[in-house]
């Protein structure tokens, strides 16, 4: 029993409710509330709506289908449409609740079974299974004979008086009086036709339900609208096939599903919505025709196809700048939209293998991608490093020996774990000026990283190398010295990254993950970039005590106590677990809240939070939101989704409306080494973070936090903001 | 036509030995400006002996050391040994550039830690670590360098009583081939002392083992002694590590890079027999890379370089006061510096350029400086123009040791200018006068009433 209740707390009503907000694209239990209380002014439709929900749930959930997308209303929301359409057009009784239920499961069929065909091609099926459902009972449904057709749609004052007496009816009969502006009338009734009505009331509620739950939907809501009625007065509204319904469930919708949903919001989505309410305009007319010959409405069916195809259409390009496919649904646009701009910069990482710098020190890139000298063509990706004193030069004295250049014979180092698959090491060094074309890379080695990722080393010294073919080496190991072999007139190191294991393979584009660059007396990090020519570079160096620290291994947990805000002590444990993408969160079951992180030799940063923000976790993922794991002072900056941040709730929505085109709120975050007691065994260790918000030019501090990190562990964390002081102390 | 410059008339012994292609010219090239700023204001302005440190070139010297050692090595670490010159403008130059501190007494480690250093970035070397300074050490957490079995044990106690657990290393003294040993410092290594005084010091649950030292000498003229010392220390290292299963955080292979000053008796000058500080990293780092250590395991190599990087940044510009003749025919110039401030005379050949453009004759002199001793000689023998009263001259290389070992005898100790890196003098250290030598000193009454 508990069980089941807990069930229906965490998974049951969470999926009922999305069942109704993911017709508008959102998980949002606002707009689902809202939604399903106006679906009851048409009473019989609300109920069988949500009959047909409950029912498709509870079968779904019965069956062990996927936990994540059935809390999400994936599955139910086209029983739900069905439900609602059923009610509003038949009469209730026996026959009509058997055959809600048989149809709520027929939809429930359809759209998994579409799902598992569609969703292979990333494609969705949006509300086809609904049409389809709808169909198969409405062709059907005139050999029943104690199933009525019902009017009651038609005199919904009757029904609203039953529902609601007198005062009820009022009110109706008030607001259907209000010398509404013409387009604002059509737009309200356009709404409350989605769920198959036209009134002007439950269209104010779904608007304002839809406003406060997004305000990039709302905004291409009346896109979509709007869209439709200019075009319309172009076309004549016979031709443009004008309705209430097909305004709002095929215009409206379509401009929010490639507006906002399926697609990153921008400028180019937003174009695209208003042109392709026309272009299903179109479609629409069509298939209205078509149909005809069946005695078929189409309903939604249009945009749901257009919507298919433009989704596949934008899918068959290589490189996707523009009009980005949504990576990870969050079924709320503004959260798409700021997750995406933060995790463009941030997640790049996970795309790379983590290379660094060849070579130890600083040294000086003098040839870069796509060079002046030899870094052309198949080869252009490749680097040239040297070393070079104050005075810009790469040698004392004349510069006429190979010993006179500073890199000669310096050590050369793995850029990454490896196994060494081809080398050469027996080619002699030249003399200045000269080259050696006939053996043009010189003393090479490749190192194998992975399938299809290689880096080659060349132009080395002869019979330098330290390893031989098949050795593993580790990354910063020493492979070889620098010098100068093969076409080199000086001594330089080259350096490139490569998709096949021999020497002289074309070159690969390829970052480097981390690496320190000097610009006018300050280091600057620099993180999965390309160095550019004439850069001073170096390596970061990882300190074991701060990566013990943050290294946090699956399966362990960690428990902090701290004062809440009433001033009551309170212990909070967080489980660090591991989810089937091999992706690491730390999970505090008692708050439901999650922060996916992850590790690297030189980085700990967190990628995502979702749950709870009362959570002592919520706190832990701002303070430690990125941590350089190297004692190296400089500062770690980094820029948070302003999604993820309490923020004033007016500026916030005003940034919404406008997000997509440009964004007037920023938040930054900063990191660094406060104070540690030592530089080299350091036990004690402190850092310090602070995330500031900029908001329309201003720049407010917002809130300030330290780490403190004691023997190779967190030991306590401090969390200072106007609104909250915490201090937590680990007691694991 | 430019005025010709009066050239004092000379006599020269005439010399019949075998014909020299060279002739009689030296390399006598003027000096008359110091990073561009021409000697002779840099006099009028200062007064005269003055000494002149250039700011470039010690960051350039700095620079060069770290990008020398890091890029044959990955972790590296220089302290700037203070007794080579604790001018706090100098320190802080070597701050600035990353440099840590090595000093050898409590007056030192109390100027490291006015001069903004954080304790735990002092290296606390030497035979003579009193009490308090040891707590002090302690206490800021220091590195201390363990000299000696009764430090050893002073330290033990004192960390006892004071429930603290310093971070400590010891010095090592060993037979690296080169004369003299440096043995009256530290625990012999071959002899089984070190690792003795390293059971010690694993036993005792006070101190905390961080590190291994040693110098091995000053001014060394051989690589191979470097070899032998590192390999020496990582095969403590290497003991500790298989015994006590502890990794050593870091070799700490001292000082005694050589500068490019020549040594009394050298036969050639120092530029071209002094190795260079590039030889002396391929001979550590050699070692240490091939050890055998894990490449997460490799201990931080730390340099306690000070003469190396000092050196050639100090200028002393002096004077000439009277030129002689003395009984047995030669030459005798006398310059108003000598030993009092210039110190190294007693081990360098020091180079001397004329301030000034001067005839091509040269005469061979002896220089002698201002005191009334007989000792006060800056160079015994050297060839030199034509000097005369009221000449300028530059000594080259002078930035160690002097700036710290020049002594406030018979004359008073000149300014210190520095020479920042847009070329403007600045004063870092001001000449000596009466008053400030006589602010220590304190009369007893009986004899100020005698007085009056």
């Amino acid at each position: 029993m508990k069980a089941f209740i807990l069930n229906l707390k965490t998974t049951l009503l969470p999926a009922v409710l999305n069942s109704y907000s993911i017709v508008f694209f959102m998980n949002n239990r606002v707009l689902g509330i809202a939604l399903l209380l106006v679906s009851f002014i048409n009473f019989y439709a609300g109920l069988s709506g949500l009959l047909a929900v409950l029912l498709a749930v509870l079968i779904a959930h019965w069956l062990n289908f996927d936990k994540a997308s059935l809390k999400s209303g994936l599955y139910s929301f086209n029983a739900l449409i069905t439900g609602i359409g059923l009610g509003t057009f038949f009469d209730p009784g026996m026959v009509f609740f058997v055959l809600l239920a048989l149809s709520s499961l027929l939809t429930l069929l359809i759209s998994i079974a579409m799902g598992g065909w569609l969703g292979k091609n990333g494609l969705p099926y949006l509300s086809i299974p609904f049409v389809l459902s709808f169909w198969m009972i409405l062709l059907p449904s005139s050999l029943y004979e104690n199933l009525g057709l019902t009017q009651r749609n038609i005199f919904w004052i009757n029904e609203a008086y039953a529902l609601g007496g007198n005062p009820l009816v009022q009110i109706f009969e008030q607001i259907e009086s209000w010398e509404l502006q013409h387009l604002l009338d059509i737009y309200l009734r356009s709404l409350s036709s989605v769920i198959f009505q036209n009134n002007l009331l439950v269209g104010i509620v779904i608007a304002v339900a839809l406003l406060i739950s997004s305000r990039i939907f709302f905004s291409l809501s009346l896109l979509g609208f709007l869209s439709a009625y200019i075009f319309a007065q172009f076309v004549g509204t016979e031709a443009a096939s004008i309705t209430y319904y097909n305004i709002g469930a095929n215009f409206m919708m379509i401009a929010i599903a490639i507006g906002g949903f399926f697609v990153i919001p921008s400028k180019s989505s937003y174009l695209w919505s208003i042109l392709l309410v026309p272009l299903s305009s179109i479609v629409l007319v069509f298939f209205v025709k078509l149909f005809a010959y069946f005695q078929l409405p189409v309903f939604s069916l249009p945009y749901a196809i257009v919507t298919i195809i433009f989704i596949q259409f934008l899918q068959q390009r290589n490189l996707n700048s523009r009009m980005v496919l949504t990576p990870i649904q969050h079924y709320s646009p503004e959260i798409n939209l700021y997750a995406y701009l933060n995790n463009k910069e941030r997640l790049e990482r996970f795309l790379y293998l983590p290379l660094q710098l060849p070579f130890w020190g600083e040294w000086t890139l003098t040839q870069g991608h796509n060079g002046a000298f030899t870094h052309k063509n198949e080869w252009q990706h490749a680097f040239d490093f040297m070393i070079l004193d104050q005075e810009g030069k790469s040698y004392r004295s004349g510069g006429l020996t190979c010993s006179d250049y500073y890199c000669y014979g310096k050590p050369v180092v793995a850029a990454a774990d490896g196994v060494v698959v081809d080398l050469q090491d027996n080619i002699e060094d030249n003399e200045i000026d000269q080259v050696n074309t006939a053996q043009n890379w010189g003393n090479s080695l490749v190192i194998r990283h992975a399938n299809g990722i290689y880096t080659q080393v060349s132009h080395l010294k002869k019979q330098s190398l330290k390893v031989n073919k098949g050795d593993f080496v580790k990354a910063g190991e020493v492979v070889g010295h620098c010098g100068n072999s093969g076409r080199s007139p000086y001594p330089h190191l080259h350096f490139q990254v490569q998709a096949s294991p021999y020497i002289g393979s074309p070159t690969l584009d390829y970052p480097l993950a981390y690496f320190l660059e000097q610009s006018q007396g300050q280091s600057l990090l620099r993180q999965f970039s390309k160095p550019a020519e004439k850069q001073v570079l170096s390596n970061l160096i990882q300190q074991p005590y701060l990566y013990h620290a943050f290294n946090i291994q699956p399966d362990r947990s960690l428990s902090f106590s701290y004062t809440n805000k009433d001033g009551i002590e309170q212990t909070e444990s967080w489980q660090v677990m591991t989810d089937a993408y091999n992706f690491s969160y730390l999970y505090s079951s008692e708050k439901e809240a999650y922060a996916y992180f992850t590790c690297d030799n030189t980085m700990f940063y967190f990628t995502t939070f979702y749950g709870n923000k009362d959570s002592l976790l919520y706190y832990f993922f701002l303070s430690a939101y990125k941590i350089l794991l190297s004692d190296f002072s400089i500062d770690v900056q980094d820029k948070l989704p302003i999604s993820l941040l309490k923020t004033n709730i007016i500026l916030r929505s005003l940034n919404d409306f406008f997000a997509p085109f440009v964004r007037f709120m920023e938040v930054k975050y900063r990191s660094r080494i406060q104070q540690m007691d030592h530089s080299l065994n350091t036990s004690v260790l402190e850092l310090e973070s602070e995330i500031s918000i900029r908001a329309f030019g201003k720049t407010k501090p917002g809130i300030k936090s330290s780490i403190q990190i004691n023997h190779n562990r967190i030991e306590s964390f401090k969390f200072i903001s106007d609104q909250s002081y915490i201090y937590a102390k680990n007691i694991t | 036509m430019k005025k010709q410059a009066y050239e004092r008339p000379m006599i020269r012994k005439m010399n019949t030995g075998l014909m020299n292609k060279f002739g009689t010219k030296t390399e006598n090239e003027v000096l008359s400006h110091i990073e561009s700023v021409p000697v002779k204001s840099l006099l009028r302005e200062y007064g005269s002996p003055l000494f002149v440190m250039s700011e470039r070139q010690l960051r350039r010297n700095i620079q060069n050391a770290y990008r020398i050692f890091k890029t044959r090595y990955p972790k590296v670490q220089f302290a700037w040994s203070y007794k080579t010159n604790y001018l706090n403008a100098v320190c802080r130059v070597f701050h600035q550039e990353g440099s840590w501190a090595e000093v050898v007494s409590g007056f030192e480690y109390n100027k490291a830690v006015q001069n903004g250093l954080p304790g735990n970035q002092i290296i606390f070397n030497g035979p003579d670590k009193s009490n308090e300074y040891l707590l002090q050490a302690a206490r800021n957490n220091s590195l201390i360098h363990i000299d000696h079995y009764d430090e050893l044990y002073t330290l033990i106690q004192l960390s006892e009583e004071h429930q603290l657990k310093p971070r400590v290393a010891i010095r090592i003294n060993m037979d690296t081939g080169i004369y003299p040993k440096w043995d009256r410092f530290g625990f012999n290594f071959e002899n089984g002392q070190a690792w003795n005084a390293i059971t010690r010091i694993m036993n005792a649950k006070q101190l905390d083992l961080v590190g291994l030292h040693c110098h091995i000498g000053t001014f060394m003229l051989s690589t191979n002694a470097y070899a032998t010392a590192a390999k020496n220390l990582c095969e403590l290292a290497w003991n500790i590590k298989e015994r006590y299963g502890k990794n050593l955080q870091y070799i700490d292979l001292g000082g005694g890079f050589p500068s490019t000053n020549t040594l009394k008796g050298a036969y050639l000058p120092g530029t071209d027999t002094v190795p260079s500080i590039d030889q002396i990293a391929d001979a550590i780092t050699d070692v240490i890379l091939g050890y055998g250590f894990k490449q997460e395991e490799l201990p931080l190599l730390i340099l306690e370089s000070g003469r190396a990087l000092v050196d050639d940044a100090g200028y002393l510009l002096g004077t000439v006061l009277a030129t002689k003749r003395l009984s047995d025919g030669r030459r005798a110039t006398i310059l108003d510096f000598g030993l009092n401030s210039l110190f190294t005379s007693l081990w360098y050949e020091h180079k001397l350029s004329p301030a000034q453009e001067l005839g091509d004759q040269t005469e061979e002199m002896t220089l002698f400086g201002p005191l009334c001793m007989n000792i006060d000689v800056v160079r015994e023998s050297i060839v030199m123009p034509l000097l005369k009263k009221g000449d300028q001259v530059v000594v080259h290389k002078v930035g160690a040791y002097n700036m710290t070992q020049w002594m406030q005898f018979i004359t008073l100790r000149p300014n210190i200018v520095m020479i920042d890196m847009e070329n403007r003098p600045h004063l870092i250290r001001k000449a000596e006068t009466l008053d400030y030598i006589n602010s220590q000193e304190l009369m007893p009454d009986y004899l100020n009433q005698e007085q009056q």
